[in-house]
C-alpha cells in the first residue's frame, strides 16, 4: 500500500563506496603557498595548484582551509568522473571541517554542508543518516552568509530539500526547496547555477508552469555563461543546461 | 562423468543467465523515479548476490505514477514486482502474481490508516461528508473505499483531493485548505515531529491491513526462482550491506508471505 515501508526503503538503498585521494595531472609551476582568497575565475590549473599545495602544507589557517575546500568543490563540479568528483569532495570536506574547528564561520558551514552532500551523494545510507547534520550546516550558512557564492547557501539548501526523501522518511520538502531556489534566483540572477538548479527542480517536480519557465531559465543561464568566464566548474553546467534544453 | 557435467551446464546455462525484470511501483510516495532508479539497482545487486544470480540479471523499472505502473505491469511483462496491496487486489490473483515476502515493520506485518483533522473540528467521517479530504493513500480510490473504509464510505462522499506528498497535505490541513487528511502508520507516527502536529487528532482508524511485499509472476518464473528470491529477501536484513537499511527504516525482517494473510482483504475486495 501507499504507506508500506518497503518501497521508500528500497528507493534509498545503496552500498557504500570508498574514496581515495585524486591524482591531479597536467599541473605545473604551482605556487607553494595556499592563497587566502579563492581564484576568480577558477581555472583548472589554479584550483589543482591550491589542492596540491595544501597536500604539502604543514599547517593552514582557517581562511586557507576554506580556500582549499572551495577549490576542491570547484574541481569536483567540473569533473566528469563521478568517483573522482566524490574523492575531491571528500578532500574538500576535510578542509572545511578543519576550518570550522579553527573558527566558527558561516562560510565554513556552507562548505561543510555542500561538500558533505557531494561526497555522499552515491552513498544513500550515509546520506540519509547525515541529512539532518547537512541541513543544520546549510541553515547556519543561509542565516549567516546568504550571499556567499552568489546565493550558494540558499541554492544548496533549496536543492537539498528538493532532492532529499520526503517527510516522513527524510527532510525533503519540495515547497520549501522551490521557495529557496526562487529566492536565490531573485537575489542573485547573475549566477547561472541558481537558474540551472531552479530549472532542474521545476522540471523534476513538474511544478506549475514548468514547461514555460524551464526554457527561459536555461536560455538566461546560457547567456550568462556566454558573457562571463565562470571557469572550470562551468564545463559541467553547460552540459547540464544542454540536457535540460532538450 | 566430466562430459555429463559440461552437458548439464550447457543445458542449464540459458535459464541461469536469463535476464529478469522487476517493476517497482510507488504511487503517491513522493519519491522521484530519477532518484530511485540507481538505488533500486544497487538493492537488486545485493538480492542477486544473496539469491545466487549473476550480477546484472535483474533489470529494475521504478515508477511513482499509478497509471505508469498499470501500463508497465502489462507492457514490460515483469517477472517480479513490488506493488501496492491495492494493485495486487485489483490484478494480482487474476494475473498470476504470487506474494513472496512481506516486511515486518516495527514488530508488525500490518498497518493502520487514519483520518486526521484539526482538533475539535469533526468527530467522525459522517461529519466530514462533502468536505475536502487529502492524503497520499487517495491515489488508490478503490483500495480506500473497499479496504480502508470497508465499503462504508465512497470517496465521492467527500471532496477527495489526492496528494503526492503527505507533508503538503498536512500543511494544507493546518492552513485550512483541507478539512481532513488520510495518513498511513508511518506518517501518523511522525506527525508529532511537525510544528503543528499537536493541533491534529485522528477521528477514524481502519482495521489492520496486511503489508504487501514482493510478488512473483507464476507463468514467467519457476517455483525455484520464486523460492530463491524469497530466500534472498529473507536474508537481506541479516547481510552487512542490508542490515543498516533494515535498522534505519524499522524493518525487522522480511517474512515469507503466506497467501492466507490476504484472505480477509480479498474478501473485502469482492
Amino acid at each position: 500500500m501507499v504507506g508500506w515501508a518497503l518501497v521508500p526503503w528500497i528507493a534509498l538503498i545503496g552500498i557504500g563506496c570508498g574514496a581515495q585521494r585524486v591524482r591531479l595531472d597536467g599541473v605545473s609551476e604551482c605556487p607553494e603557498d595556499v592563497p587566502s582568497r579563492p581564484p576568480d575565475p577558477p581555472s583548472y590549473q589554479d584550483l589543482a595548484c591550491i589542492v596540491v599545495a595544501a597536500r604539502e602544507a604543514p599547517s593552514l589557517t582557517a581562511a586557507q582551509h576554506r580556500v582549499v575546500a572551495r577549490a576542491a568543490s570547484d574541481l569536483a563540479a567540473g569533473e566528469t568522473d563521478t568517483s573522482r568528483a566524490e574523492a575531491l569532495a571528500d578532500e574538500g570536506l576535510e578542509h572545511a571541517r578543519k576550518a570550522l574547528t579553527q573558527e566558527d564561520h558561516p562560510v565554513s558551514h556552507y562548505y561543510v554542508g555542500m561538500l558533505w552532500g557531494l561526497a555522499i551523494a552515491r552513498r544513500p545510507l550515509a546520506a540519509l543518516k547525515a541529512l539532518p547534520s547537512i541541513e543544520h550546516h546549510l541553515r547556519l550558512a543561509a542565516q549567516g552568509t546568504p550571499d556567499e557564492d552568489a546565493g550558494g547557501p540558499l541554492r544548496v539548501l533549496g536543492m537539498l530539500y528538493v532532492k532529499a526523501p520526503a517527510w516522513p522518511q527524510g527532510i525533503g520538502d519540495t515547497d520549501k526547496g522551490l521557495e529557496l531556489l526562487e529566492q536565490a534566483v531573485v537575489t542573485h540572477p547573475e549566477h547561472p547555477l541558481n537558474l540551472l538548479f531552479l530549472a532542474q527542480a521545476l522540471r523534476d517536480n513538474e511544478a506549475e508552469g514548468w514547461e514555460q519557465r524551464v526554457p527561459d531559465l536555461v536560455r538566461q543561464a546560457q547567456e550568462l555563461l556566454e558573457r562571463r568566464d565562470f571557469g572550470w566548474p562551468a564545463r559541467r553546467w553547460r552540459r547540464e543546461l544542454e540536457s535540460l534544453a532538450h | 562423468m566430466r562430459r555429463w557435467g559440461i552437458v548439464a551446464l550447457l543445458v542449464l546455462a540459458p535459464a541461469a543467465l536469463e535476464a529478469r525484470s522487476l517493476v517497482l511501483c510507488y504511487p503517491g510516495g513522493g519519491v522521484k523515479a530519477r532518484d530511485a532508479q540507481p538505488s533500486t539497482e544497487k538493492m537488486l545487486r545485493l538480492v542477486e548476490q544473496l539469491g545466487g544470480w549473476k550480477a546484472g540479471t535483474f533489470e529494475p523499472f521504478f515508477t511513482a505514477k499509478a497509471d505508469e505502473c498499470e501500463r508497465w505491469m502489462v507492457e514490460k511483462k515483469p517477472d517480479f514486482a513490488i506493488v501496492t496491496l491495492g494493485y495486487w487486489l485489483d490484478h494480482g490473483a487474476s494475473d498470476g502474481w504470487e506474494p513472496l515476502v512481506q516486511p515486518k515493520v516495527h514488530g508488525k506485518t500490518t498497518e493502520v490508516f487514519r483520518v486526521v483533522v484539526r482538533k475539535g473540528t469533526y468527530r467522525d467521517l459522517e461529519g466530514l461528508k462533502g468536505k475536502a479530504l487529502g492524503g497520499t493513500p487517495l491515489a488508490e480510490p478503490r483500495f480506500v473505499e473497499r479496504v480502508v473504509f470497508q465499503g462504508r464510505y465512497r470517496l465521492s462522499d467527500f471532496d477527495a483531493r489526492p496528494t503526492q506528498q503527505a507533508l503538503k497535505a498536512l500543511r494544507a490541513l493546518h492552513e485550512r485548505e483541507l478539512e481532513a487528511v488520510m495518513v498511513n502508520d508511518q506518517q501518523y507516527r511522525s506527525i508529532d515531529s511537525l510544528p503543528f502536529g499537536g493541533e491534529l487528532e485522528a477521528i477514524f482508524q481502519s482495521e489492520p491491513v496486511p503489508l504487501m511485499g514482493v510478488v512473483g509472476q507464476v507463468q514467467r518464473t519457476t517455483p525455484d526462482e520464486r523460492k530463491r528470491l524469497q530466500k534472498a529477501m529473507q536474508g537481506f536484513c541479516g547481510h552487512p550491506d542490508g542490515k543498516g537499511f533494515c535498522e534505519l527504516f524499522g524493518i525487522d525482517a522480511f517474512l515469507p508471505a503466506n497467501g492466507s494473510v490476504y484472505d480477509a482483504v480479498r474478501a473485502l475486495w469482492k
